[in-house]
């Protein structure tokens, strides 16, 4: 097989989970004869045709709330939010219906949610957001943010495969990098939920991170290594619910030293828990402060310049890491 | 529909049914036995289990919490019903949720949550998997004057009327939500006109006339099942009771309760059955007495089930991984699917009547069909 | 057995109720579910059903009087003939709702009691939304033992524990001298090595090679000879014995030092020897061009510089000055010449390194010595900076000292101390007498790895590179 992008890679968890089961199907807004707004769902109508890949109206919460429905009878469907930030126009369905079912009445509700999020294109703030925090801390819902092309295809796979809501955060930004290309096996793989890999190993510092900022530290990891004589860990979250502690865990006992990189805002971040999970488990394996790099607490702006001082990047990881490691 | 003097008393028990259900639970609120909020629906009787009766077995109930009506026209357990009021751990939400926020995908219910409106769209994808599946099930969704005002009473039925699902909307018009009078929920005359802005059809019906709801239900079941679309009907009753139990209501003007309570649907069901010589003395005697120990019996299982274990508490987040029977077809009984059994508890759902609870019917009402 | 009739909650927030009438008299035989009375709360009015069959034996609460929810009202006897009811469970009001234990998933804090580290660095934000987030250091803290529980880490903490190890003993390298990780391992290191190595015998230097200059032994201004400075709480506890006397507790990093010069006198045999060095062009051209560079460069320039570049060439010559030895009995020549200069901070003496002085030219030296003696007042050293020196430069001559005997920089194999240049008559060539600015340089050594003849050589080739400065002199 030839090397495919990571759009490419979620297109073909699709295609082949709509091909491997006719339970699952597609439906968002001009996913069908536009083949999505980024052209994730390109030639799907041809294939599968206007029952299984539906162009709905501009109405996310009926988009949401029927997906709801359609699991409930034993679907599969996969609702597509253009970009992610229009999830909260769906946000009670998520919330109230789909989450809760399974808990209160014991029905599986097997839904992805998916769409493009993060910031990185000029989008402006209602273009570029990171949701995951809403969710994370929503009990009845997976969260999953693949950062490489195999990540995407296998995590997309097993999502759908799940038999409970999961929100599937594509980042736009990796959407068509030409280093991010790389070659998939042939066969049918997931990548399972709940499961961290580490990207770079090291002994001197832990990055925790996920998404995008996956790649801004390993190019970090790169400088400190070869500039501060730094051996830093960088471990890829890939799920956030459910989240793997115990990966997390091995590694900041074996390094001592942790900072914590995620392009969503600051506060309430997915940063938060993790740092309060640190302190909670391994307070005595810790040589100096749990640390983050995240976007300050304001929303995502527009203009380059306000944009590239919005968004953590190496350099800023690089600076947090000399800090730390002086400690 | 051609209705027998079978179907005609079973109708009226089931409208006897859920007036001494809602009835016993106003008890046991008032008793301290109930707790949280009490949602009753006296005079909801016949929109809701003539609706309800208008529906075969493959066809879906989407209801809101006045519609035991509905729920026990359907099947569903009385006894799941005070254990859901009670709060007792075999409560098929497992104690988890109160009220009538209960539901069982085999039996075509699904189990509404209190964001009214919220339950629309989702009958829709119940629709649409019906649609993708090819199979001739009609989705009857209920929801109050109030709701219509949501967003979500807007995405539904647009969405409904351009994928021409087998809807029907069903609005039980009862005069008020909570305190909001129609007079200050929409400008329109009647909310069937707004089927009109969806292309669909709508009509409004004399909510506390049984027959003449079945009548118009029926018509509308018919038109979605043969692919037509989604229809609007807006059933015109009057909650005669406040919202909740807790809730004296003395925003309705008393003249306007009276007025509605002559127009009681189950009196003048009575009154029609007694012309008809359908309903004698004996037999409403008789029906008052097997109602009665449905009731008691329901409400005596509850009070021996046990509370629920607080050591759950944080259990039942996630579903287990496993396939997924489509609702309605081959098999969807085994479990090996994950959607076959409550897998909180490994046992079957509780929502629907087991055999060996007090029977709905007498005899003589399952006889001839 | 009477069965109490209670007050109902007649909706969530209702916490009291009336009774409005009594349908029924005391003596009445009453059905179940039959109503008793009328109930009024602010949210509705509702006939109260009897909650088991039997006589209404006793009214509790009269007409128009107000309750709690829950309060008894009424009394019933159950009537033995009758059909055994069963009494129902009579269940409390809303409110007992058991409260589901609040356990956080997941092992809480372990052992000991949390104690907060010292936050600030930790958190990186750009921009507004924090303004505290990047703070530095906190400043001085009022206990002892919060002071404490900032110097180490949590980790450290433990492995302390783990290992038995005093933290009293330890030197911190951690920013503001906190104990780390990498301290309590190197102590570790150390107190094998020390366990290890040969006990030292204080030894005056001998009488060595004839080119050596005239070795000078002074006494030291250390403590001499005690096997250990630290108190250990179980052995020794020293009170004020009388008025006249006052007990000062030494610091943490007072401590540390103390700790470090025993065990440097335990560890190597000290020798000491000494030159003098002619620095009058240096101290001519200082005078003269001192000001002017301060104000172009923003920093100062001194002896200093001078000295150590001249303890450069000195080790080019002599490498076995810039060695360790081990506790093996190896000795390790170091390759890089990272000179350690000693800095006095208001908290103590530190030695921060100035990695690989050799390539510096003079000024280059200025501004290393310069930045980091700033970074030491400031307290903002960094692991580096605190690491790996090789040679110390010692330079108490600030204070006006001719002379000092330095104690060796554990592992070290020497040191340098540059006393005060002072103006001196002395005899030049010809057998001439003149003024000349001169400095006695003291070169401390370890015995086991220099002999005279080496510490000698040494000496004499810094003195050579300092006395080879003209008057005119680039420092670039």
């Amino acid at each position: 097989m030839s090397a495919v992008t990571y759009l490419e890679a979620i297109s073909q968890a699709i295609r082949e989970e709509m091909r491997r089961d006719e339970a699952v199907f597609l439906l968002g807004e001009d996913v069908g004869t536009y083949g999505g707004a980024f052209k994730v769902s390109a030639g799907f109508l041809e294939e599968f045709g206007p029952e299984r890949v539906i162009d709905t109206p501009m109405a996310e919460g009926a988009i949401i709330g029927s997906a709801v429905g359609a699991a409930l009878m034993g679907m599969r469907p996969i609702a597509e939010m253009q970009f992610i930030d229009f999830i909260t126009c769906g946000f009670d369905q998520i919330i109230n219906m789909a989450s809760k079912m399974y808990w209160r009445v014991g029905m599986p509700v097997p839904m992805v949610i998916r769409g493009p999020s993060g910031g990185g294109t000029k989008g402006g703030p209602f273009h570029s957001v990171s949701p995951e925090a809403w969710f994370f801390h929503t009990p009845g819902i997976k969260v999953v943010v693949p950062a490489t092309a195999y990540d995407a295809k296998g995590l997309l796979k097993a999502a759908v495969r799940d038999n409970n809501p999961v929100l599937y955060l594509e980042h736009k930004l990796l959407y068509r990098m030409p280093e991010l290309r790389e070659e998939l096996p042939g066969e049918d793989y997931t990548v399972p939920l709940g499961k961290a890999i580490v990207r770079r190993e090291g002994q001197d510092m832990t990055i925790l991170t996920y998404g995008a900022m996956v790649h801004q530290s390993l190019k970090a990891a790169q400088i400190l290594e070869e500039e501060d004589d730094l051996a830093v860990e960088v471990v890829d979250l890939r799920s956030l619910t459910p989240l793997d502690r115990e990966t997390i865990l091995e590694s900041v006992k074996h390094t001592n030293k942790v900072l914590i990189v995620h392009e969503d805002t600051l506060t309430g971040g997915i940063g938060a828990e993790l740092a309060a999970i640190l302190a909670e488990d391994l307070f005595e394996y810790l040589d100096g402060p749990i640390s983050r790099v995240a976007a300050p607490d304001v929303a995502f702006p527009y203009a380059p310049p306000l944009e590239a001082a919005f968004l953590p990047n190496s350099e800023k990881i690089v600076a947090a890491a000399r800090r730390l490691a002086a400690y | 529909m051609r209705l027998g003097r079978a179907d005609l008393l079973q109708i009226y028990s089931l409208m006897r049914l859920t007036r001494a259900m809602e009835d016993r639970t106003r008890t046991l609120f008032l008793q301290g036995r109930v707790v949280g909020g009490v949602y009753t629906a006296q005079g909801h009787e016949a929109t809701t289990v003539g609706a309800a009766m208008t529906l075969s077995e493959g066809d879906c109930i989407v209801p809101q919490h006045r519609d035991l009506g509905m729920h026990l026209a359907r099947g569903v357990s009385p006894r799941a019903v005070m254990c859901q009021w009670l709060a007792r751990g075999n409560s098929p939400t497992l104690g988890r949720d109160g009220q009538v926020h209960i539901g069982d995908m085999h039996a075509g219910i699904v189990p509404m949550i209190s964001m009214l409106g919220e339950s629309l769209p989702v009958a829709c994808g119940v629709a649409l998997a019906m649609k993708m599946r090819g199979r001739d099930g009609v989705v009857l969704a209920s929801c109050g004057d109030g709701a219509t005002s949501t967003g979500a009473f807007h995405e539904a039925l647009n969405l409904a009327s351009v994928q021409k699902l087998p809807v029907v909307f069903l609005i039980e018009n009862n005069g008020y939500a909570y305190s909001t009078p129609n007079s200050k929920e929409f400008a329109v005359d009647t909310l069937s006109a707004r089927a009109a802005g969806y292309g669909m059809p709508g009509a409004t019906v004399d909510g506390n006339d049984v027959l003449a709801v079945m009548e118009v239900v029926e018509q509308a079941v018919k038109h979605a099942r043969e692919g037509k679309g989604p229809v609007l009907i807006e059933s015109k009753t009057f909650r005669v009771r406040g919202h909740s139990e807790a809730d004296k209501a003395d925003y309705v003007p008393p003249e306007l309760r009276e007025e509605w309570l002559k127009k009681d649907p189950i009196i003048r069901f009575e009154a029609y059955l007694s012309e008809q010589g359908i309903l004698t003395e004996e037999r409403k005697a008789e029906i008052e007495a097997r109602v009665k120990a449905i009731v008691d019996d329901a409400v005596r299982f509850a009070e021996q089930s046990p509370a629920p274990d607080p050591a759950t508490v944080a259990d039942y987040v996630f579903a287990p991984d496993g396939p997924i029977a489509i609702i309605g077809e081959a098999d969807d009984h085994n479990p090996r699917y994950v959607n076959a059994l409550d897998t909180r508890t490994g046992k079957p759902f509780t929502t629907m009547a087991q055999p060996g609870e007090p029977a709905y019917r007498a005899p003589e009402e399952v006889a001839k069909r | 057995m009477a069965t109490p009739v209670k007050m109902p909650r007649l909706g969530e927030s209702v916490a009291e109720g009336t009774v409005g009438s009594w349908l029924k008299k005391e003596g009445d035989l009453v059905e179940k579910d039959e109503s008793l009375a009328e109930i009024i709360t602010d949210k509705i009015n509702a006939e109260l059903p009897s909650p088991v069959a039997g006589r209404l034996t006793k009214i509790l609460v009269q007409a128009d009087e107000t309750v709690p929810v829950g309060a008894d009202i009424a009394l019933i006897e159950e009537n033995v003939e009758a059909t055994a009811t069963p009494t129902p469970a009579t269940s409390a009001p809303a409110a007992s709702a058991p409260a589901p234990a609040s356990t956080p998933v997941g092992a809480a804090s372990q052992q000991s009691a949390p104690s907060a580290p010292a936050r600030p660095q930790g958190t990186t934000a750009m921009g507004n939304g924090r303004g505290a987030a990047s703070s530095s250091v906190r400043s001085a803290p009022e206990q002892q033992g919060e002071e404490e529980r900032q110097r180490i880490s949590p980790l450290a903490r433990r492995l302390a524990r783990e290992h038995g190890i005093d933290l009293n003993d330890i030197a911190g390298t951690g920013l503001g001298g906190r104990v780390r990780r990498d301290d309590i391992m190197a102590y570790l290191a150390n107190r094998q090595a020390a366990q290890v190595a040969q006990p030292a015998q204080p030894v005056q230097v001998p009488a060595a090679a004839a080119t050596a200059p005239a070795p000078v032994t002074t006494a030291q201004p250390a403590p001499t000879a005690t096997p250990s400075v630290v108190p250990r709480a179980t052995e020794f506890v020293t009170i004020a014995q009388t008025p006249d006397e006052e007990v000062v507790e030494p610091s943490r990093m007072r401590l540390a030092i103390a700790e470090h010069m025993v065990r440097s006198k335990r560890t190597s045999p000290h020798a000491t020897t000494v030159v003098e060095v002619d620095m009058t062009n240096i101290a001519k051209w200082l005078e003269k061009h001192k000001q002017e560079f301060k104000q172009r460069e923003g920093y100062s320039i001194s002896y200093v510089p001078f000295v150590m570049k001249a303890v450069c060439e000195g080790i080019r010559k002599f490498p076995l000055i810039n060695s360790t030895w081990t506790p093996d009995n190896k000795i390790i020549i170091k390759k890089r010449i990272n000179l350690g200069i000693a800095v006095a901070t208001d908290v103590g003496l530190v030695v921060p390194t100035i990695y690989d002085a050799d390539q510096y030219t003079l000024a280059g030296l200025a501004k290393q010595v310069n930045a980091v003696a700033q970074r030491a007042r400031a307290n903002k050293l960094t692991v580096q900076d605190m690491q790996n020196s090789t040679f110390v430069v010692n330079n108490p001559g600030t204070f006006g000292t001719i002379i000092s005997v330095p104690i060796i920089n554990q592992p070290h194999a020497g040191i340098l101390s540059m006393d005060a240049v002072v103006k001196r008559p002395v005899v030049i060539e010809d057998d001439a007498i003149a003024v000349r600015s001169m400095m006695y340089l003291c070169l401390s050594f370890d015995h086991r790895i220099l002999d005279g003849a080496q510490a000698g050589g040494f000496l004499q080739a810094v003195r050579n590179k300092l006395q080879s400065y003209g008057r005119e002199i680039d420092v670039y």
